[in-house]
């Protein structure tokens, strides 16, 4: 199969580095260089490999255009986006607690009865304003028949979804968009503070952050896929992939099987 | 199907564009210092979220003081703003003392408190309130019981007692120790370090009171293994374990959030906010060798790693 054969191909020897790109709209910690020092200094032992985190998605949507040569690490959301417009070989997904999906929360005060309720008020969220929007719509789509009179929300970027819960909690924001696992870390941090929090709504399911090539990838593709599959066998590698929110990988063999996850 | 589901997408798409600030607001930024990062963190992520404003910034720091205090005024009159964002202690100062009747939204001051707050008047507080510092020590460090605080009482007692309050909440303890009259500030923390596992330092002049005694009470944390966590970068020099402080671009949205509000005609029903975000530093290195257990699904909550 073309794709698990990246893995195993043989590396010829290049003087520059090969690179990883990464960009999430689901994050807005802004650690980009933590990402990049604590990355590079794993993947340094590894190979001739470094770790390039983006700040937006507009760059690195040009660099997987232009197939730059090197793997991308991406959200499934812009995997989807973005497959449209580039051969993309999905080569392994992450994973978290043992599955390779996530879902995002709608959190409100647990007083809030309906989606009504929220017109006009101010929404935290850790993710991009325009991710947001699709997880909040997605979740809308899920919950039994709207009225046509939706309200309209004002979004406030947080670095991390424990910003965006406080923020509920303490009446900076009428609600939060989370992720699952957030939510549940915050119930068990203060259980207190998060009886007076609830589900309004459920989003969708989205498969956790995707490695990719191109078509156009040179030989360095497979071992630094290795080298990246490793990290969970290791403490050090397992650190660095927690503060991607992963704890290891599974293989994907091809696009149908990625679609087959969820 | 599809056609029906696209436009239906497209629907809800409509209703969670933000309401931005129409394209006639015009806005006076006053920034009391942009060389001061932090000032400058929260302008620009106010800038970016005001684009359809005509937004003009004022710098209080360019030029003389008591120039620029008469150059707004001036400004004032001359622009007309329908909003003004003062930025820093300063800033909000010298647009208060305009007698200008226009809406003002502050932020990135200390001790709010202490100014004068206007009826049109709006902020966001310069400090994280102790309950989310509270929630993130839990949250970094799950098996922490007990973290020290050193204070003076007649500036930190209520902040000490809400500190305590919000533990409580996740089962940690603060064990507080006063600097009274009768004691130094090394026997204090003789009496304090041995009884936990970390120091909490405060925004307290009078622990705070000299650079000497700063490095007074990190010497002595080291010296008894103890981790100390602070509430500014201003402290790394000194070697903290963790710094938990205000993000500032996020406090640069939240008054943009707030600045759209008021311009809608939805006064905020609180009228000084905390700060939303929150910036972690760490040193896993100086945790690990304090014997403290760091959360490894925390990571991903850290901004910047201390060496």
């Amino acid at each position: 199969m073309v794709f698990l054969s990246i893995f195993t191909a043989q590396t010829s020897c290049a003087a520059e580095n090969y690179q990883i790109y990464y960009f999430s709209p689901e994050s807005n910690i802004n650690n980009y260089s933590l990402l990049k020092r604590e990355f590079d200094q794993y993947l340094a032992d590894q190979g001739p490999f470094r770790f390039q985190p983006f700040a937006d998605s507009a760059t690195f949507s040009e660099i997987i255009l232009a197939e730059q040569n090197g793997l991308y690490l991406m959200s499934s959301w812009q995997y989807e986006q973005l497959k449209t417009e580039v051969d993309l070989c999905p080569l392994m997904v992450g994973m978290a607690d043992g599955k390779v999906y996530h879902n995002y929360f709608l959190i409100v005060p647990e007083q809030i009865e309906s989606i009504n309720e929220l017109a006009n008020v101010t929404l935290a969220s850790s993710s991009s304003e325009t991710f947001s929007q699709t997880i909040l719509s997605q979740a809308l789509q899920a919950t039994p028949a709207q009225e046509n009179k939706l309200p309209t929300v004002r979004f406030l970027m947080v670095p991390k979804d424990i910003d965006a819960l406080m923020a509920v909690s303490f009446g900076m924001a009428r609600g939060a968009l989370v992720s699952a696992v957030s939510y549940s870390d915050f119930k068990n941090i203060n259980p207190q503070q998060a009886s007076s929090l609830k589900i309004l709504a459920k989003g969708q399911k989205h498969l956790l952050p995707i490695l990719t090539a191109t078509t156009l990838q040179d030989s360095r593709a497979g071992s630094c896929a290795r080298a990246l599959e490793k990290m969970q066998e290791n403490k050090a590698g397992r650190i660095r992939l927690k503060m991607l929110g992963l704890d290891g990988w599974r293989r994907v063999a091809s696009t149908q099987e990625l679609e087959g996850l969820l | 199907m599809k056609m029906v589901q696209l436009l239906f997408g497209l629907l809800l798409m409509q209703c969670f564009i933000p309401l931005p600030i129409d394209a006639a607001s015009k806005i006076l930024l006053v920034n009391s210092d942009v060389s001061i990062a932090k000032y400058q963190h929260a302008m620009l992520a106010f800038s970016d979220s005001v684009k359809t404003a005509e937004l003009k910034t004022l710098d209080l720091a360019a030029g003389k003081f008591e120039e620029n205090s008469s150059r707004l005024e001036e400004l004032i009159r001359q622009e007309q703003p329908e909003l003004i964002y003062a930025i820093g202690a300063q800033a909000y100062e010298q647009v208060r003392k305009s007698r200008s009747n226009v809406d003002i939204i502050f932020s990135s001051l200390l001790n709010w408190r202490r100014l004068p707050i206007k009826g049109h008047t709006w902020g966001i507080a310069g400090e994280l309130p102790p309950k989310m510092e509270v929630m993130l020590f839990r949250h970094l460090f799950p098996d922490m019981e007990k973290i020290g605080v050193l204070y003076c009482s007649k500036i930190n007692s209520k902040l000490l007692a809400e500190a305590s309050r919000a533990a409580a909440g996740v089962n940690l303890q603060f064990i507080g120790q006063k600097l009274s009259q009768g004691q130094n500030l090394e026997e204090s923390l003789a009496l304090l370090l041995p009884q936990v596992e970390a120091l909490w330092l405060m925004a307290d002049p009078k622990v705070l009171s000299s650079r000497q005694a700063i490095q007074t009470i990190f010497d002595k944390a080291q010296a008894l293994d103890k981790p100390v966590f602070s509430y500014s970068e201003v402290f790394e020099p000194f070697g903290p374990t963790l710094i938990i402080s205000t993000d500032q671009p996020t406090v640069g949205r939240q008054a943009a959030a707030l600045a759209a509000m008021i311009r809608a005609g939805d006064k905020p029903a609180t009228k000084v906010q905390f700060p939303a975000g929150s910036r972690v530093i760490l040193n896993p290195n100086k945790a690990q060798k304090f014997g403290l257990k760091v959360n490894p699904n925390a990571m991903s909550s850290v901004n910047r790693i201390m060496e």
